[in-house]
C-alpha cells in the first residue's frame, strides 16, 4: 500500500514535471514563432512600400527578353510611324543574349538593315524606337550613302544598319 | 530550549508495554503501558508525549525484543554456501516454527553444520513499530533483548567447549548453548526451580560426553543454585552474579558506538521499511498534492499562453497576406510571403534601375548628334559613311581641298573628341577622300581603364 502510494505520488510528481517541462517549451517555442512572424510582417510592410513606390518608376530593363514577333511588331510600327515602306526594312537579324561584365545584366542586341531610307525618315524611325515601351536603344549605328547620287527631285538616301539593344535583368546564378 | 543529547535510547518492547532508558550508567527506566487494539496513530500520540516527557529527542534508538514475542529453533543447514541466500533460510527456518515465512522476520547466527534462526511475527510488533516511528522514533536496530544482553555475558565464558548459560529474567529462565562463543540454542523456561532442573536432567541425560563443558548460571537464587547443582551430575556448574541491567546496556552501548555488531538484527525485510517520516506523512502528502497542482496550474498558463502566442502568429500571418495583396492584388499568397517580396523587391529593383547597378549603354542616336552639330557648316563636303558605336565614331568623308579634312578634325576636337589623324586619299580632280577616326574623351579614358584591367 505504502509502495503504491509512494509510486503513484511519484507518477504524479513526473508527470506533471513532463506537462509543465512541455508547457514551458510550447511557450517557448509559440513565442519564438510569434516574434519572428512579428519581424516578418515589419519587414514585408517594409518591402512592400518600396515595391509600391517603384512600381510607379519607368521601366528600363524586362525579366525576360523580347521574342522576335515582339521586336519585328516594335520595329514594324516604328517604321510605319516614320513613314519608311516595309520594303526598305531589308534584315532583322536578332543576336545572342550576352551578360554585361558583371553585372545582372544581359543584353539583347538586335541588327536591323535599312535600306533606301532618307536620314530625316532614319532618325524619326531611331527616335519612334527609343520612345517604344520596349526599352530599345540603339547602341550601334552604320550609315552609308548610296554609291551613285540621288537624281535631282529625289531625296538623298542612306543605307543604315542598326543595332537595337534591350535590356534583360537576369541575377546571375551562382 | 536544551541542546540534544548525543545520547542513545534503548527501548525494551513487551506486547502492552515499553521500558525507555537512555543507554548510560544508572540512567532510570520509564514505563509506558498501552492499551491494546489502539490504532497506531493513537499509539504513536502517547508514546510522542510520554517520550518527551522523559527527554528524548530523536536519537537512535535500540528496540530490544521482550523473549516472549520471540521465536528461536536451531536448524541444520547444508553448507556455509546455501546460508548466504537469506531468503532460502527463512523457508528452511519455517519447518520448524509455526508461522510461515511470509509473515515473520527472521535472523541467523550460522555455524559450519547449523544455525540458530531467531523469527519475529510481523503482524505482532508492527503496529508498534509503526506507532514509535509515528512518534519519530529513530529506530537504529531491532534485537531480542536476551541475545544483547548474552552479547555481554557470553565472552566471559570459555570458547571452547558448548556451554550452558541461564538467567532469569522477569519471569522465565533464558537458556542458551553457546558454541565458540555465540548462542546456536536458545529456549525459555518458566521461572520455576522445577522447569530448570527438569531441563538440566534432560540435559545431562542426552549430553554426550565432552559436549557440553559446563552450565553458568547468572544471579541464581541459593535454592535454584542447590537444586541444579543436585542434579547436574559430571558436568561442571559455575554461578556468577551480574548486574544483568548493566550488561544489556553495556552490550547496546557498544552497537550503538559501532564496537560490535549485534548478533541478530531483525530490522530488516517487512520491518525494515523504517520511515522516518511517517509523523509527517499526512503532510507530506498534503504537500505532494500542493507541489502536483502547483506543477498543473503553472503548466496550464505556460499552455495557455503558448495558445496566445500562436494565435498572435497566425494574426501576424494574416497581416503579411494582407500587405502582399496590397502589392499583388489577385494574387495567391505563397507560404514565405518575405522572401517573395524580397524577390518581386530584388527584381523590380533590377527592372527600375534602382539599384544603381543597371550599366549605361551609350546611345548612338545622341552620339551622331554629338558628332554632326559641330561639323562645319561653311565648307563643301560629302560624308559618304558613318559607323558609331560605343562612344567612338568613324567617318568617311569626300573634301574639295587639301586641308578641309583638318578642318573637320578640329571641329571634332573642339567638340571634345579625341581624334586620331586622318588618313587622306586624293580621288584626283574630285577632292580627297578621307576617314576619320575619333572617341568621345571621358569615354575613352573610361575604355582605356577597362583595357587595363
Amino acid at each position: 500500500m505504502k509502495f503504491n502510494s509512494n509510486f503513484l505520488t511519484a507518477v504524479l510528481l513526473v508527470t506533471a514535471a513532463s506537462v509543465l517541462v512541455c508547457g514551458v517549451w510550447r511557450d517557448y517555442h509559440c513565442c519564438s514563432l510569434a516574434d519572428k512572424a512579428a519581424q516578418n510582417l515589419q519587414q514585408c510592410r517594409q518591402i512592400a512600400e518600396q515595391i509600391q513606390k517603384l512600381q510607379s518608376a519607368p521601366v528600363q530593363a524586362s525579366v525576360d527578353g523580347k521574342t522576335m514577333n515582339t521586336l519585328s511588331t516594335t520595329i514594324s510600327k516604328a517604321a510605319e510611324v516614320a513613314e519608311i515602306p516595309e520594303s526598305a526594312i531589308k534584315r532583322k537579324d536578332p543576336q545572342a543574349l550576352r551578360r554585361i561584365g558583371k553585372t545582372s545584366y544581359l543584353e539583347q542586341p538586335t541588327q536591323v538593315k535599312l535600306d533606301k531610307v532618307t536620314l530625316e525618315a532614319l532618325v524619326a524611325f531611331l527616335c519612334e524606337i527609343a520612345y517604344s515601351e520596349d526599352n530599345l536603344k540603339t547602341t550601334s549605328l552604320r550609315l552609308s550613302a548610296p554609291r551613285s547620287k540621288p537624281k535631282k527631285d529625289e531625296p538623298e538616301t542612306w543605307s543604315a544598319e542598326v543595332i537595337l539593344t534591350h535590356l534583360i535583368f537576369s541575377v546571375e546564378s551562382p | 530550549m536544551p541542546a540534544m543529547s548525543k545520547k542513545s535510547w534503548l527501548i525494551i518492547c513487551s506486547p502492552d508495554r515499553l521500558h525507555v532508558t537512555p543507554i548510560e550508567a544508572n540512567a532510570a527506566t520509564e514505563e509506558i503501558v498501552f492499551p491494546a487494539e489502539q490504532s497506531a496513530e493513537t499509539l504513536g500520540e502517547l508514546f510522542a508525549h510520554r517520550l518527551r516527557e522523559i527527554g528524548y529527542r530523536g536519537q537512535p534508538t535500540i528496540i530490544a525484543l521482550d523473549s516472549h514475542i520471540c521465536l528461536a529453533a536451531t536448524m541444520p543447514h547444508s553448507g556455509k554456501r546455501s546460508t548466504r541466500n537469506h531468503q532460502a533460510m527463512s523457508f528452511a527456518l519455517e519447518e520448524f516454527l509455526p508461522l510461515p515465512a511470509e509473515e515473520t522476520v527472521c535472523d541467523f547466527v550460522v555455524f559450519n553444520n547449523d544455525a540458530l534462526g531467531v523469527a519475529l511475527e510481523v503482524n505482532a510488533i508492527k503496529p508498534i513499530l509503526d506507532a514509535l516511528e509515528n512518534a519519530a522514533v529513530k529506530i537504529s536496530s531491532i534485537t531480542p533483548l536476551a541475545v544483547l544482553t548474552l552479547q555481554q555475558l557470553a565472552p566471559a565464558e570459555n570458547r571452547r567447549q558448548g556451554r550452558i548459560i541461564v538467567w532469569e529474567n522477569n519471569d522465565q529462565f533464558e537458556w542458551f548453548l553457546l558454541k565458540e562463543g555465540q548462542p546456536a540454542l536458545w529456549k525459555t523456561l518458566p521461572a520455576t526451580e522445577d522447569a530448570l532442573v527438569r531441563e538440566i536432567k534432560m540435559l545431562v541425560d542426552s549430553a554426550t560426553p565432552g559436549g557440553i563443558g559446563g552450565i553458568t548460571l547468572v544471579n541464581p537464587t541459593p535454592s535454584v543454585s542447590f537444586a541444579a547443582k543436585e542434579v547436574v551430575g559430571e558436568i561442571p556448574i559455575t554461578t556468577r552474579t551480574e548486574n544483568v541491567q548493566q550488561a544489556t546496556m553495556s552490550a547496546a552501548s557498544d552497537i550503538v558506538q559501532g564496537k560490535r555488531t549485534q548478533w541478530i538484527e531483525l530490522c530488516r525485510d517487512q520491518l525494515g521499511e523504517y520511515d522516518p517520516y511517517r509523523a509527517l506523512r499526512n503532510r507530506l502528502r498534503l504537500c505532494a498534492v500542493a507541489v502536483v497542482c502547483l506543477l498543473f496550474c503553472t503548466a496550464a498558463a505556460f499552455w495557455i499562453r503558448a495558445e496566445r502566442y500562436a494565435d498572435l502568429a497566425v494574426q501576424y500571418k494574416k497581416q503579411q497576406e494582407a500587405a502582399f495583396h496590397e502589392v499583388f492584388p489577385g494574387q495567391q499568397a505563397p507560404s514565405g510571403i518575405c522572401k517573395r517580396l524580397e524577390s518581386e523587391l530584388k527584381k523590380i529593383s533590377g527592372v527600375t534601375g534602382a539599384t544603381g547597378a543597371m550599366p549605361q549603354i551609350p546611345s548612338a542616336t545622341l552620339l551622331l548628334r554629338e558628332v554632326i552639330a559641330p561639323l562645319p557648316q561653311d565648307m563643301r563636303y560629302r560624308i559618304t559613311e558613318i559607323d558609331l558605336s560605343e562612344d567612338r565614331v568613324s567617318i568617311n568623308a569626300e573634301v574639295r581641298h587639301y586641308g578641309d579634312d583638318d578642318k573637320l578634325v578640329k571641329a571634332l576636337r573642339d567638340a571634345g573628341f579625341e581624334v586620331e589623324p586622318p588618313s587622306t586619299e586624293q580621288l584626283g580632280s574630285k577632292g580627297f577622300s578621307t576617314m576619320i577616326n575619333a572617341t568621345r574623351i571621358s569615354k575613352k579614358k573610361d575604355l582605356e581603364g577597362k583595357k587595363v584591367k
